[in-house]
């Protein structure tokens, strides 16, 4: 993959910034499932923090609301053959 | 008194009318069991993400009320005998648009770079 285009020194430590932070989410909100897909994988898992930068409170709500979602047949459970 | 939120998914065989008619039927259920509701809506038919019951799409009506547990039992019961519902959520009502219009505004008021700590390069911020 284009190795010449310009490496990002990664300055170690650097921590992604956590989204529901930056856009002042106060209450995760399982009906917004389109929100919601951005945090999870295209099997429907939910996906890791490192992944995400989502910090810890807030993956704690994202789960719960995606739980939900998904109760709700607003978002998939997790499935082998997603293609 | 506590608020809930409350989801139904209703048989996509069913028309409008019906539909209008089972939220009525729910709505009529809160106010008896000496609920309030402050919002109801219907959400119109939407497909779904898996199939319930063999089916890929159902409709979707919205019910936010406040009242004791009594009434959410009593949904609840009522419920196991309608065949016309998917699937239904009642979960504690956490306002959550009120909220976070709340938080925005508080934050909002503040010079735009409070938000995230070295993330001067890009600002990822996008449209989630």
């Amino acid at each position: 993959m284009a190795s010449n285009r310009k490496k990002k020194e990664r300055k170690p430590g650097r921590r992604k910034p956590c989204k529901f932070c930056m856009d002042h989410v106060a209450v995760i909100d399982y009906k917004d499932d389109k929100r919601l897909r951005k945090f999870m994988t295209d099997r429907g898992k939910i996906a890791a923090r490192r992944i995400t930068g989502t910090c810890a409170r807030h993956q704690r709500q994202l789960a719960i609301a995606i739980k939900r979602a998904r109760h709700l047949a607003l978002v998939p459970f997790v499935r082998e053959h997603y293609r | 008194m506590r608020k809930y939120e409350f989801v139904l998914i209703l048989e996509p065989t069913l028309d409008d009318a019906a539909v209008a008619e089972g939220l009525e039927k729910y709505c009529n259920l809160v106010r008896e069991q000496g609920g309030e509701i402050s919002q109801q809506e219907n959400w119109g038919r939407r497909k779904f993400a898996y199939d319930i019951r063999k089916k890929s799409e159902g409709s979707y009506l919205y019910i936010r009320f406040r009242g004791e547990k009594k009434v959410v039992d009593e949904i609840n019961r009522v419920l196991r005998f309608d065949e016309r519902v998917l699937r239904t959520l009642i979960v504690l009502d956490e306002d959550a648009e009120a909220r976070n219009a709340e938080a925005q505004r508080r934050e909002g008021r503040r010079p735009a770079d409070t938000s995230a700590p070295g993330d001067s390069t890009e600002p990822l911020q996008a449209e989630v």
